[in-house]
């Protein structure tokens, strides 16, 4: 049994190793449990399937612990691009759904990390969708894995 | 570490590089000391180049691991990666990108030069980390390279 406390580190596999869907398709992506956890950490591994491989992932977190039979129960991370500001004039700053794009640059796996991102106790599940993008290989799609370390 | 609370709390200074040259014709060092960096949340580099010869700089790259020991059969190290966010436009999904990412540090002179690196948040997710250092501008006459870290 495992302390779920916020220092404890908790590591957890987001995606098993797998190819990814052809013709760019998001895959159906394992949900995680996050409640109490203030920061997570992923480390991602691509393998492109042909040059000029890319895959796009993105993050989907929900505030509940189990799908509501009604209502909203994912939401995808934000970018936010900061309006100008003016003396005496209100700002409108914008912000939109956001993936992250990751190309190959060898045949070799490559590996990096994104994060920490903050969850600060506020998100029950989090998810990360993956695709191989329609600018990469999606005939021949790539392979990811994903796993994330919870403190 | 007989004495030594190991909290992230506790500032805790350890040497990443000793002082020593850069392997030649700009290879990375083969064998990058591993830290240890559980619980901690921050970790600052202080680093120190001395260029061998004119034009000297050299590269660095921070790799990092989920694991406190190494797996057979999965990747043990990632390297930090850089985001450049997409355009954010009304009405549209925005696509950012994000790739792996090498440091690059020039001498200006010759006399030893000091600089900071961080403080890089960790935030008692990585279990381990490791900085790797390449000759990148004298390749000839690579430079010396001396990295200590504080983690908090």
């Amino acid at each position: 049994m495992l302390p779920n406390i916020p220092t404890y580190l908790q590591l957890q596999t987001v995606r098993a190793s797998a190819a990814l869907e052809l013709l760019s398709a998001w895959d159906t992506a394992t949900e995680l449990y996050c409640p109490e956890f203030n920061f997570v950490t992923f480390y991602l591994s691509y393998t492109e399937g042909a040059p000029s491989g890319i895959f796009e992932f993105r993050l989907e977190v929900s505030p509940y612990t189990v799908d509501l039979g009604v209502g909203q129960s994912w939401f995808q991370q934000g970018i936010i691009a900061g309006g100008g500001v003016v003396a005496a004039t209100d700002t409108t700053s914008l912000t939109q759904r956001e993936n992250m794009s990751y190309g190959a640059v060898g045949a070799a796996i490559e590996n990096f990390v994104y994060g920490p991102v903050e969850l600060r106790g506020a998100v029950q599940r989090l998810r990360m969708p993956c695709r191989e993008t329609a600018g990469g290989a999606p005939l021949t799609p790539g392979t990811v894995h994903i796993v994330a370390t919870f403190a | 570490m007989p004495g030594e609370p190991f909290i992230p709390t506790y500032l805790s200074l350890q040497t990443v590089r000793a002082s020593a040259a850069l392997a030649g014709a700009g290879a990375w060092d083969a064998t990058p000391t591993e830290l240890y960096s559980t619980t901690f949340c921050f970790v600052t580099f202080y680093m120190s180049y001395t260029r061998g010869g004119a034009a000297g700089a050299f590269d660095f790259t921070l790799e990092v691991s989920p694991y406190s020991v190494d797996v057979a059969g999965v990747e043990d190290w990632f390297r930090q990666g850089i985001i450049a966010g997409g355009a954010v436009a009304a009405a549209a999904d925005t696509t950012s990108l994000t790739q792996r990412e090498n440091v690059s540090y020039g001498a200006t002179a010759a006399p030893i030069e000091n600089y900071v690196y961080g403080p890089v948040e960790l935030r008692g997710t990585v279990e381990r980390l490791r900085m790797p250092c390449a000759e990148t501008g004298n390749v000839g006459a690579p430079g010396t390279v001396h990295i200590v870290a504080m983690f908090t």
